[in-house]
């Protein structure tokens, strides 16, 4: 009933209506409208911009903390080495100890150890990740 | 129905795109200044109320992958600015309160300055404000029945139901005002 066509008498108002003169917007608000939509797009991405960079880094500190933790748990001495394998050797060497884990991890993992080692930090590591730099026996210095 | 699948402007919206956001404001600033000022009565709040719109669907543009209907997400968030408008200018001095006549630019006056679109005005501007919601929707908006259903929260039915009621009192409104239907201008 509501849907029903508009009975004829209104037909003309209707019509009245539609072609009464309306004002137009301003020339100028289209420049200050799409003018604050710049600016705000360009916050936007500052904002996005900071927020990953603080994610990754919070995220980098929070791995950081338990690959430590975990490598004093374990028995193996790190002391800096000259010459670390490199990022892809390391990660194929946790592939090698850990086939369950994706490549993205393992490399992931990779750069872990690696700024770990090369911090020079005193940590010990597990069995499993001293041999992945190059250990050949538990307590081995490098 | 639209859909960010389909139609390259919402694409280019939800990827903040700033070309997107002119073309966006090409298609339908008209429609919503309109709008704003049926509902509002004020130029300059018409104009807050335009780029508040499009601020909001700045902000909201990744969102914006997920609508069906832009011309029913603009309407509806240009109803929520002109709510928030309309709360502002109740609460401010009543000093500094224009009607849409006094708000008009003089440039525009030549175009509007009519008596017979003051009556017109006046007469809409007398009708409920549900009454006067819809047919501002329909007449300044160009929505359908079923987008200010939508926009409004409310069945396409009655949405229908009050333009109707509004057309009605319109029309006697008009006729009390003298006002001829032969010719708007």
């Amino acid at each position: 009933m509501e849907n029903r066509p508009l009975a004829r008498e209104f037909e003309r108002l209707e019509q009245f209506l539609a072609s009464a003169p309306r004002p137009e917007p301003s020339v100028a608000l289209r420049q200050r409208v799409l003018g604050s939509v710049r600016s705000q797009l360009r916050r936007q991405r500052r904002v996005s911009r900071w927020r990953f960079a603080m994610a990754l880094a919070a995220m980098l500190l929070l791995s950081l903390g338990p690959l430590l933790a975990a490598a004093h748990a374990a028995n193996l001495v790190l002391q800096r080495r000259e010459s670390l394998p490199s990022l892809h050797e390391v990660a194929r060497r946790i592939q090698q100890l850990s086939p369950d884990i994706s490549s993205e991890e393992s490399v992931r993992r990779a750069m872990l150890i690696r700024i770990a080692a090369e911090a020079g930090c005193q940590a010990k590591l597990s069995d499993s990740y001293g041999r992945v730099l190059g250990y050949q026996s538990p307590g081995e210095m490098l | 129905m639209n859909g960010a699948g389909t139609d390259p402007l919402l694409l280019g919206l939800a990827a903040g795109d700033e070309r997107a956001f002119a073309a966006l404001y090409d298609r339908y600033a008209r429609r919503l200044y309109r709008a704003a000022l049926g509902l509002l009565g004020r130029r300059e709040d018409a104009e807050d109320v335009v780029q508040d719109v499009f601020l909001a669907t700045v902000r909201a543009h990744e969102s914006l992958r997920e609508v069906r209907d832009l011309t029913t997400y603009l309407f509806a968030a240009l109803r929520r600015a002109a709510g928030r408008c309309a709360q502002r200018q109740a609460r401010a001095p009543k000093a500094s309160e224009t009607t849409a006549e006094d708000a008009v630019a003089p440039v525009e006056r030549a175009a509007e300055d009519h008596p017979q679109w003051h009556r017109l005005q006046q007469a809409i501007r007398a009708l409920p404000n549900e009454q006067r919601e819809v047919l501002t929707l329909k007449i300044d908006g160009e929505l359908t029945f079923a987008q200010i259903a939508e926009v409004l929260g409310v069945s396409s039915g009655t949405a229908a139901s009050r333009y109707r009621y509004a057309l009605k009192k319109l029309r006697t409104s008009l006729a009390g005002r003298k006002i001829s239907l032969e010719s708007s201008r």
